[in-house]
Order: structure tokens, then sequence, then C-alpha cells
């Protein structure tokens, strides 16, 4: 790869891209020989900074073994090493490994998609020093400790595969570097000339948490952090809000015990954004006012509330069955105008086509421009995954509830949008088909790490399914509660966590309501 | 009709007829008018034969039969986009729709004094007379199936981003199928029966011609075994063609019950 090893002219002017945007482009290139030329051009039109693709530069030319990656202020995502056979430095990376190194705070994988050779996702692992943990978007990482700060994905050897991760840790305000190699750790060496605030580098051994730090924890937010901090405040980078590095605190010691967390704002482009939308039915019936909600790619927001609140009107209006009439709606900062294949939308009805067998109601959806065998293909491997195979030419009629459920659900997987809208989608099944209906929709989840909204009243689904909880209020309706959920995966509705959950959010739900007293809302 | 097992409802279909024809032989022999003006039914019987052995009766059903072909493909042909373009768009609803609605009112016998002067003394005159009985039932039940579309298979298809033709034909027009298929079995008596009155006033082959002959030269049992022919055909039309059609629909549909 050819490139202007200086890249001083580049990077002299602000970067329109992010790493993150770069690597999308770069993928939607398809060809992997196509993009050396392809980022010599976009660093000629200096549409991405110089200092984002140095150490994929510097991999190619000099055969750097360690090499930073990228840094962001809230994280940093190094590739340390890549085998001499890999195919390039973005796309069929063969045996690297990748490391996630915040320093104080905690790791909250937000995204993470490992693609494979023929593009089928997988989850990459993420071994701190200790049994290997399996790396689940929307889960929190404490950091507890030092041992325990290095997150590495590695990739089994042999597969070729890129991983993206998108990771939001904070504050990050040091790093160190897990030499692959060596199995060691080794300092960052201070850059005077990193972009970003400069890191400062710790005394190795500290960041455990002393007895005398943890009733500080709890304090009321507000109060300022570092005065709080004793020996770490210096880590702490300058510019950070407070209570983000107050956050962090708290979390170390209430650990996971603290399930409800504020949702916080993200860096970066929201896939879905709402802004200020109202909706007024021709009824005069006020549906939506001042409703603003950023839903980020990779999260499972579910819209909770009594009937009448609001939640349907807010999907449809994301799905764009329903203009609203007043405020703005984006996707991917693009406004929605009408329905549209990239946010797929999931009715509680299976709602296939009755004239059509299974396999071609799949088929039928799909891309035109797929031949006909490849879309067949494409409809059994979808139906496969949702348990449907052998059904391929059965009627819908002929389907249980929870059957066509799963072939509504392999339809709208199969034309692979990046959102999923669903509507009280296992409303009419019963309890234990819903249960099986969330499993499969979590491990779709996990797999395909889609950005999912979900509307239901049921507190348990949500808490179940959610990783981020929107309570919406009626009369008229708006979001009353914007909270993070921090569950792993596997949740199970008799968890005594999950019920203690489930009423803390009935709670809320009551307040909803407005019937502080006596509102049945256990669904 | 409570219980009665496929045996019992043979008898008493079968009882009827025998009743029929007996009452028919009745009062053919006894009643006020002569016999040669009311045949019995076995002379009219042997008089079908006898045209069916002559061929005279074939070579009339097939001209009928083209004729009615042509005509009611055309209906179909016409009908078809018209009633999907009335389902479609409220445009075309609003400004089409009372107009077919009126039309519809209109025997369709009445357009034959215009097709003759229009077309002549031709094929195409009785074609236009079929098509016009025909086309507008065949609009109006393809406009109602369309609107009666669960509007949730509509939304389906918004949201997979199919429009324009596909969803037309690949969603409104198999969702709207079982009520076409009822307004094609409408249309298609429709069109009989214009095909058949418009025979009759003018004559040009066919078995309205053979009607017309048979009342012309006091041929009833020609005229009545004609009748009895023009009743066959109607009924293995409806079981040949609609009945399978139907049924085949109900069950691809998944549609419970038999109506």
């Amino acid at each position: 790869m050819e490139v202007d090893t200086q890249g001083r002219g580049a990077r002299a002017t602000a970067a329109s891209w992010t790493l993150t945007e770069l690597v999308t482009w770069l993928r939607s290139l398809g060809d992997v020989r196509a993009q050396p030329q392809a980022l010599q051009r976009a660093l000629s039109e200096r549409r991405v900074s110089w200092e984002a693709v140095r150490p994929y530069v510097q991999l190619a030319q000099e055969g750097c073994r360690r090499v930073r990656v990228h840094r962001e202020e809230a994280f940093e995502v190094r590739v340390v090493t890549w085998s001499a056979g890999a195919a390039g430095p973005i796309q069929d990376h063969d045996r690297q490994t990748t490391c996630i190194t915040p320093v104080l705070g905690l790791v909250e994988v937000t995204d993470w998609r490992q693609v494979r050779r023929r593009n089928r996702p997988g989850p990459p692992r993420l071994e701190p020093e200790g049994p290997p943990r399996l790396l689940v978007p929307g889960t929190v990482e404490v950091v507890p400790s030092y041992s325990d700060a290095m997150q590495a994905v590695r990739v089994p050897p042999g597969l070729g595969m890129a991983v993206t991760l998108h990771i939001e840790a904070q504050p990050v305000t040091a790093v160190r570097i897990f030499d692959a190699a060596h199995g060691t750790y080794i300092r960052q060496p201070q850059r005077a000339d990193a972009e970003g605030p400069p890191l400062a580098l710790p005394d190795m051994p500290a960041a455990t948490p002393t007895p005398g730090e943890a009733p500080e924890a709890p304090a009321p937010s507000g109060a300022p952090g570092p005065k709080t901090r004793t020996g770490k405040a210096a880590e702490v980078a300058p510019g950070l809000p407070a209570t983000a590095r107050k956050r962090g605190w708290l979390r170390r010691f209430l650990g996971k015990a603290d399930y409800l967390v504020p949702t916080e704002g993200r860096s970066g482009q929201a896939k879905l954004s709402v802004t200020d939308v109202e909706h007024s039915y021709a009824n005069d019936v006020e549906a939506l006012r001042g409703v603003s909600l950023d839903v980020h790619s990779g999260e499972f927001v579910c819209l909770l509330g009594p009937s009448g609140c609001g939640k349907s009107t807010l999907l449809y209006t994301l799905a764009g069955h329903i203009s609203p009439t007043g405020g703005e709606v984006t996707l991917d900062g693009q406004p929605i105008r009408g329905p549209g294949p990239e946010r797929l939308l999931m009715f509680q009805e299976a709602a296939l086509f009755p004239w059509l067998t299974v396999q071609q109601n799949v088929t039928f959806v799909l891309d035109r421009r797929l031949s006909g065998a490849q879309r067949r293909e494409r409809a059994r491997s979808h139906l496969r995954s949702v348990q449907l195979g052998g059904f391929e030419n059965a009627m819908p009629h002929q389907l249980s509830g929870g059957m066509k459920m799963r072939a509504s659900l392999a339809r709208a997987l199969a034309v692979d949008a990046p959102v999923l809208l669903m509507d009280e989608p296992f409303g009419s099944l019963d309890a234990q088909t819903r249960e099986s209906m969330h499993r499969l929709l979590m491990s779709v989840w996990m797999r395909t790490h889609k950005t999912i909204v979900f509307v239901t009243h049921d507190v348990t689904e949500a808490l179940v399914l959610a990783s981020r909880l929107v309570v919406m209020a009626p009369r008229p309706g708006r979001i009353l509660h914007d909270v993070g959920l921090r569950l792993g995966p596997g949740r199970r509705p008799e968890d005594p966590a999950l019920q203690a959950l489930a009423r803390q959010v009935r709670g809320m739900l009551r307040e909803a309501e407005g019937a502080p007293d006596h509102a049945q809302l256990d669904a | 009709m409570r219980s009665s097992t496929p045996r019992m409802r043979l008898l008493q279909r079968a009882g009827a007829g025998v009743l029929f024809v007996a009452l028919w032989w009745a009062i053919s022999h006894f009643g006020p008018w002569p016999r040669f003006l009311l045949p019995d039914p076995f002379e009219v019987v042997k008089r079908l034969f006898g045209m069916a052995a002559d061929g005279s009766l074939w070579g009339a059903i097939l001209v009928s039969m083209w004729r009615l072909i042509r005509g009611y493909g055309l209906a179909l042909l016409i009908g078809l986009p018209l009633g999907i373009a009335m389902g479609q768009s409220v445009v075309v609803r609003n400004a089409v729709r009372p107009l077919v609605m009126g039309l519809q009112a209109l025997p369709s016998i009445c357009w034959l004094p215009l097709a003759l002067l229009w077309f002549g003394l031709t094929d195409a005159a009785i074609i236009f007379v079929v098509v016009m009985g025909s086309v507008l039932g065949v609009a109006i039940s393809v406009n109602d199936g369309v609107e009666g579309v669960d509007p949730l298979l509509l939304k389906v298809a918004g949201t997979f981003g199919i429009r324009g033709t596909r969803l037309q034909l690949g969603v409104l027009l198999p969702a709207a199928m079982p009520s076409i298929v009822t307004g094609m079995k409408l249309a298609w008596s429709f069109a009989w029966r214009a095909l058949l009155a418009g025979e009759l006033l003018f004559v040009s082959g066919g078995l309205g011609e053979l009607l017309t002959i048979g009342r012309e030269l006091l041929e009833i049992a020609q005229v009545m075994a004609v009748m009895v022919c023009i009743v066959l055909i109607g009924l293995a039309v409806d079981f040949i063609a609609f009945r399978p059609l139907q049924e085949a629909v109900r069950r691809r549909w998944g549609i419970e019950g038999t109506a």
C-alpha cells in the first residue's frame, strides 16, 4: 500500500470521518483488493484523517507488530498483532488480538460485530485474565482492578475475520498495552503529538478500591467528582463531566446491584433519532408531545407504557407509517419519509401472505436483484435458524401461532434490515411460546446485533429483552423514564433480580398512569 | 338442513328430479296446451340426442362458446385493471365508481341496438354486448376485493418496500383473489345471459339461432332441448371451472368452511 507516509497535510484539516465510519465505508466496498486504492483516495480527498489510518499503513509498510489503532476520548481499540498471512489490515485479518484497555472506569460494549468469511457474524471472545467470557453488547464490565483492565478479543486461528467494536468506556485516562507476543504488559509511551487529551500514566499497582472510598460512592449526584477522590484524581481527564467520573466510581462499588442506570448521552450519530416529535390524530387526541429519543446502533430499546401512551404511535412514526404533525425523525441523519425496508416493522400478528408457502413468503420480500436460487437458499437458511426447517412448503394456515410468528421473524431477518421495529409481536402468543420467542429473539439479536425497538406493555417481557427501557405516559403521550438496563444475557423471568426490577418498573408505570395505588399492570 | 347424510341428500335430490319430470310429463299429456306446444320430457331428450348425433348442436355450442370466451376474456382483461385502479386510486374510484354502478343497473341487452349500429350484424356486436354485460361486474367485484384486503398485509408490503406492479400483482391481486373468483363466477353468468339474449335477437349461428329456428318452425322439442342444453352448459361450467377454482383458492388461502 503506497500511502503518503508524512500525511501531515491531510492531518492538518479536520477529519470528517471517524474510524468506525471509515471501516464501515471500506467494508461497503465489498472488495478487499480495492481497499488500498480506496483508502489512498480517501486520504487524498481528506475525508479521513491520517491519524486514523496510520496504524494500518505502518502495519502494511513496516510490519509493525504492536500498534495503536484508534483512540477516542472514551475508548481505545488496538490491534496488537496479526499474522503475516493476513489478507488485509481491515478485512480478513488472521489471528489478531484486539485489545480494549480502559484503566479506571468501566467498559461498556455497545456493539460488536465479527465477520467471518461468508459474512456470518459470531460473538468474539472477550478474554480478561481469567476464564473466557463472551463479549455481550449492552453489558457492562466493571473494572475492579488493574489485573482485569485488559480485555482482549482473540480471534481463533485460521478464521479470517474483521472485528469492529464500538466500545464506550469512561473515563479513560490511561492505557496499557498487552504484548501478545511476550504475554506481558508494556507501558504506552507518552505521546505529546496525539490528538485529544494526553494520556496520564498511573502508577501501576494502584486502582484497587480501598474500603475508605466506599461510603463516598452513593453520595447524591452533583457533588464534584475529583474532590471525593484520593490519589486517582490525577488520572481523570480534566474535560470529562463530573457525573461521568462519578458514575464510574459508583458502579464500581455498587457492582451489579445497580441494574437500572440513567441513559447517558452517547457520542457518535444515533441510528434513529426522534427530536421534539408531536403527533395529534384527526380526532384531536394528542398521541405524542415533545418526544425526543436517540437510539444507537445495536441497542435493544423497549418502549413500555400503559395503553394510549403513544408507544405504538412512536413506533409507527419510526417505521414511517405515520408522519408526525411536528418534530423530526431521522435514520442515520436522514429524515424518514414513509416506510422502508431498512426499518422493518413487525406486527402483533404474523401477517404472512396466506396464499404463499412459508418459504415463498420469505423469498417474495427479498431483493429482486438476487437470483431465484439465492433467494431460496437465503429463505431456507433463515427458516432453519428459527427452527422451521422442514416447513418450507407448508401454508401459513397450517402452522400454529408460534410457528407463524417464527416464520414472520425469519421473513423480517432475511431482508437483513439494520433496524427492527416490533409492535407487541408476541402479545397474542401463549406464555410458553412467548418465552421461547424471547429466547429466539435474544439469540438473533446477539448474533446479528440489529438495532431493535420493541413495543410492549408487559414489564417482564421488557426486562427479559431490553438493553434500554423507555417508559412512556399517556395524555399526552410522552417519555417519562429512559433507563439503561444492565442485565446480562440468559435472563429469566423468575430471576429474583429481575423480579425486583419488575416491581421497580411497575412503580414507574403506576406513576405513568397517575394512579399510585391500584393500577394493576401486571400483564 | 339438519343432519342430512350425503346419501339422504342424494335421495332427496333424485326424488325432486323424478317428481319434476313426472309433473312435466303429466302437464304435457293432460295440461291445457296441445302436445306440440309442450312436448313431454322424453321427446325433448330424444330430440337433444338427435341434434347431438347430427352435429347441429355441437356446431351451435362451439359458435356460442367461442363468442363467450372472447367476450368474457375481454371483460376480464378490462375489468381486472379497472377494479384494481378503482381500489388503488381514490381519484379513479370517485370518478368511475358511480358510473360503473349506474351502468351496472342497465340490462346488458339494452346495448344491442347500439352494438348493431356500431358494429353491424357481426360477431363483434354480440361480443360487445357480452363485454358490457360482464365487465362492470368484474370491475366491481375486483374493486370490492381489493378494498377488502387486510390492511395489515398492505402495511407489511409497505414495510418490505413492495410497491408498484409488484404490489398490485404480487399482493393486491392474490389477496383479493377469493372475492375476485366469486366476482368472476357472477360475471360469467351475466356474460352467458347477455350472449343468449343477443343471439336470440339476431340470427347468426349459435344456440340462440337454434332456439329461434325452433320457434319459427314450431319445433318446440328443439326449443326445449336447447334450453336444457343451456342449463346443462351453465351447470357444467360451474362444476368444471368455477367450483374447483373456488375450492382451490379456498384451500390455498386457508379459508375455513365452504359457502
